[in-house]
Formats: structure tokens, sequence, C-alpha cells
């Protein structure tokens, strides 16, 4: 499983990366000397329970606040604690509600034509029409552009949200949670999209859930995390039929299932729990 | 034959607005026979949650709200009751556990105090040490390993899961012979939701208590009901025994519905539309399971 990362080099790494916050005096241990890399074009899950780190991993790796120890590398280069333009372009983040992350005085429209001032991304006359093509490429109309964000169905803002991370061309797509607030249906055509645009645009994604069930459907790999360490990290194969730790077996063993073949997989999997116990 | 703990017979439910009426529910027939446990599923906006808040009555207040139909809980016509009758039955005969445990209890009061308040509800004049008492019984009851120190808590002392034992708790204190269930853990962790839902199953197993169990997790809902409604757009499209419902689903949304889910054995995601005309073919009933005193 690690050999894609030796023959070409992992598009980001990270290095015993830790984070300490200091709360009422007290210091918790958020994420704990956690390393492991990202291969280019691979959808990396990170799961875990609420207080498992998973979010702050993702913090970290948008510099959205410093890691206390450790190092990460992105494409082989060190990503300063302060990070300036050209790294926030280069990774983008895909929040879990699309109607608090849009603001909503502004057009939908707008708010994606804001990535691209800010980056100076296509001449400035051609703006307008870059938005109209961003919306089409994720299956909205272009004229979507002049609406409000209200206007819009939690699928469709959640697609808005998807156009703006994508405008910026980046590489590397934070999701975090991405479909956890939508209907089935919706989620069902949501992570559709996601899955196709990782194809076509050789995109990278890591993939922040607490939903196991989707993950199995859409990532590479699994890093399982529980409060604040990696506990396990392997292929998505791997993780659903021949889990290693006893964590990760309680992780799928609670999964609600909906067909018979998928509630014997858990048995199975909470019996060899049993065994080892 | 005994009259059902709840029994709705074409309910409808608009909502005036500026833009005229805004029709929510197009006319609901259910039932939930006495220790039964059933689910109402279904996506956001299709009604399931106003379908609770008219049982326990709290819609029919609402000046912009027009509702009718017949809503009758334990033989009694509940449109027939006095304001004062009905406000008597909440909290004693039936109960309600909403989805966020930590944000439906109060933040400034200890659980002693809490629960005193709903021990009240169905015991008046009860006394402080006593309810005591039986908060620590009851608490004991949701695998509570120290109740003593809960009781002595305010709600955000406690996790999530705990707070969600003290609502199960709480809602069964009083013995209620129907427990609405609003999409219960929905804001917990996997391994603690799976938990909350053994134990609220057990304990209404023991109690006899009838659930109306509204949920959007199929999973959660196949884990947890004896038979099941789908609704969409305010109109039940699909009912039945859930193992049948979910080894044959025959309505086109309700298989819809089913394939979305993503399965943990893989399969990837499937093409399916998110809004179709077939959605809205007529409802499917499996013989046997028909409305009482209906046909069919």
């Amino acid at each position: 499983m690690r050999e894609p990362s030796r023959v070409t080099r992992p598009l980001l790494s990270l290095r015993s990366v830790s984070k300490t916050f200091t709360t009422a005096g007290r210091m918790v241990r958020a994420v704990d000397d956690v390393s492991f890399d990202v291969a280019k074009g691979e959808c990396l899950a990170i799961v875990g329970e609420s207080g498992s780190g998973k979010s702050t991993v993702a913090h970290m790796i948008l510099g959205i606040y410093p890691q206390s120890a450790g190092e990460i590398l992105l494409d082989g280069s060190l990503l300063p604690a302060r990070r300036a333009l050209i790294h926030r372009r280069a990774i983008q983040l895909v929040q879990q509600n699309p109607l608090s992350s849009l603001n909503p005085k502004r057009s939908i429209g707008a708010s994606l034509r804001l990535a691209l001032d800010v980056h100076g991304i296509g001449e400035r006359s051609a703006r307008w029409d870059r938005v109209g093509q961003l919306l089409e490429e994720v299956g909205l109309p272009a004229d979507f552009r002049s609406r409000a964000p209200s206007t819009l169905s939690g699928g469709q803002r959640q697609r808005v949200a998807i156009a703006r991370a994508l405008a910026c061309q980046s590489e590397l797509v934070v999701l975090d949670e991405p479909t956890s607030a939508l209907d089935v249906l919706v989620q069902a055509r949501v992570l559709k999209l996601l899955n196709e645009l990782r194809a076509q645009r050789g995109l990278t994604y890591v993939f922040i859930t607490h939903d196991l069930s989707v993950v199995r459907n859409v990532a590479t790999r699994v890093a399982v995390f529980e409060k604040g360490r990696l506990v396990e990290l392997s292929p998505t194969e791997t993780v659903f039929t021949n889990p290693k730790h006893p964590y990760t077996r309680r992780l799928i063993g609670a999964v609600p299932v909906v067909t018979a073949q998928e509630a014997e997989l858990r048995g199975r999997l909470m019996e060899k729990s049993n065994a080892s116990a | 034959m005994s009259a059902p703990t709840l029994l709705i017979r074409d309910l409808k439910l608009g909502f005036r607005s500026y833009a005229g009426m805004l029709e929510v529910l197009h006319g609901i027939s259910l039932h939930i026979a006495k220790g039964e446990r059933v689910a109402l599923v279904g996506e956001s906006g299709s009604g399931k949650s106003v379908t609770a808040r008219i049982v326990l009555g709290l819609i029919q207040s609402l000046r912009s709200a027009r509702v009718s139909g017949l809503v009758e809980f334990e033989g009694r016509d509940l449109a027939k009751l006095s304001e004062r009758e009905r406000h008597a039955l909440r909290g004693t005969r039936m109960s309600m556990i909403f989805q966020d445990p930590t944000s439906s209890l109060n933040p400034v009061y200890t659980i002693a105090t809490q629960f005193h308040e709903v021990l009240l509800r169905g015991s008046p004049g009860i006394s402080q040490a006593e309810a005591r008492r039986r908060a620590v019984a009851a608490l004991d009851d949701v695998a509570i390993s120290e109740p003593e120190r809960v009781l002595d808590s305010y709600p955000f002392q406690l996790s999530g899961g705990m707070n969600q034992r003290v609502m199960i708790a709480m809602a069964l204190a009083n013995e209620p012979s129907l427990l609405i269930a609003d999409e219960p853990g929905t804001a917990l962790d996997v391994t603690v939701q799976a938990q909350t839902l053994t134990l609220m199953r057990d304990l209404t197993e023991r109690h006899h208590t009838a659930v109306l169990f509204i949920s959007h997790n199929l999973g959660v809902v196949r884990e947890f009901a004896d038979r099941l409604y789908v609704i969409y757009k305010g109109r039940i499209v699909e009912q039945g025994p859930t193992a049948a419902l979910f080894d044959d689903p025959r309505h086109p949304y309700t298989r819809a519905l089913l394939q979305a889910v993503p399965r943990i054995t893989g399969g990837g995601i499937p093409e399916i539309e998110d809004a179709s005309e077939a959605y809205f073919a007529p409802l499917v009933v499996r013989e046997g399971f028909g409305e009482p005193g209906r046909a069919g």
C-alpha cells in the first residue's frame, strides 16, 4: 500500500504532526503524532467520531491554524504556518453546510467570482462567463449565477460550493462532511459528481466524514482516527473486509445498514472483534 | 379489538401564506397498535415532523395552520378535546424525544430539577426526595452508571450520549403509552447512536410503549421499527412490515430511496433521479397491512 507514494512523490505529507489546545488552563492533545501521505489522484478518507481529531487535521492542512509540532508538505515543499496566497489557492475546501458557507447577501455568481478575483485567475472581462462555465461543470444552469443562495436547494448549494473549490484549479480539495447535511437521494448525486470530477480532472481529495458507508463507495484509502491518534490506515477494501484495529471493527459494527448482505458483513466483523477481545 | 394507540385518518395540513395556501400534508392515514414500533420515513420537507407535532397538538394552535382529518389517541378524538385536556396528555400519556438532546434540556437547571418537573406532570405533588428516588431508578434503567452524579450535573457537563439517555429516561418516566421520537440520535456518533437505539428498543418493549419513530435514515429504521410508512411530499407512498418492505420495495420512490443508501459492502454510487414523476405513483399497501376500518 505504500508503493505508489515511493514511486511518485506524494501530493501531501504530514510528518509527526501534533496539535495541542489550551482551554481553561488544561492541555488537550487534539492530534497526537500523526504521519501520513496523500498520493496524487487518490481519495483519502479520514474517519472517526466526534473528538477524534479529524477536523483538526483538516484545519491544519488548510492552514486555518498551525500545527504545534511536526511538518506538512505539499508537493515536496514545506507549508509555512502563515500561508501565502499561492498556498491558499493550492488547497481548497468544501464545507458541511453550504447554507452557512455561502454568503446569503451575495449572488451565487458573485461568490464564485470572488475566488477568481482574489487569485487573479483569467481575464477580468472573461470571468463572468467563466462563472457560468463553472456552474455548468457541476451540473447547474449558467443563469443560476444571478440567484441568491436562499433560492437554491441543499444539493444545488453544495454543487455551488464544489464549483467554488474548482474555480481555483487546485489539485487538492479538502471535503469536510460534504454530504451529511443532504437527503440520501441528493447525497447520491453529489457523491457521483465528486467521483466524476476526481476521475476527469485528476483531483486529490481528503474526505473527512463519520459516515462509513459513504467512505466505502468513494475512498481509495481510509485513515481511522481515535482520540487524536491514527489507529489504522489501509486501502478501503482491506478496512471493510479485514480491519486490523478493534476500534475500526467497532465503528463498522455500529453502522446502520439496509441489506441482509451488509448485516452479515457487519456480524462477521463483530464476531472477530469478540473473539479477539 | 381495542382502539389503536394512535389513529390518523386523512390528515391534511396547510399553511396560509402570502402566496395562498401551502399544502403540506395531502391526507395521510396511519395507525399504531398498542406497544407497536412504527416508523415514518421520508426526506426533509416530506411532512414527517409536522405529523408528529400535530399528534402532540402543537400545530393546531398556530394561527396560520389549517388542519383537517381525524387524529385519535387511545380512541379519543384529539380535535374534540379542550386545550387543557390536550395539555394534560402531553408528558404523561404521550411524550417526545427530540433530535438534539443537549439543546432540548434546559442549561440553567440541573438534571434533578428537570426530572422533578417531569415527574410532577404524572404525579402532582410528588416530593423532591421521592422524585429523586424515582429519577435514580429511571436513570439506572437507561444504563447510567452514576445516577447521583448525573442528577447533580447541568446538561452541558454531560456528553451528548449521556444527555440522550437522560432524555429517554425522562420521556419514559411517566409510563406514556405513546412515545414520539423525532430523529433520535442523528446528532450523535454512530457507536452512541447504536447504543441509544438498543436501549430505546429494550425499554419500550419492557414498558409496552408504542413508538412513532420519525427518521430519514433507512438503516436506523430497519433496526428499530416493526412496521413503516414511507412519506413523500406529504403523501404516504408505501406501508408495510419492515422486513418485507426492505426485501421487496414496491413503490418507485421507496426503491429509489433504498438504492440511494451507500452500502458498506461497496458497489459504488448508483444513478438515481432525485425527483421523478414516478415518485407520485399511488400508495402501495401490502395485503393484511391496510388501515383499520378500511378496505385493502
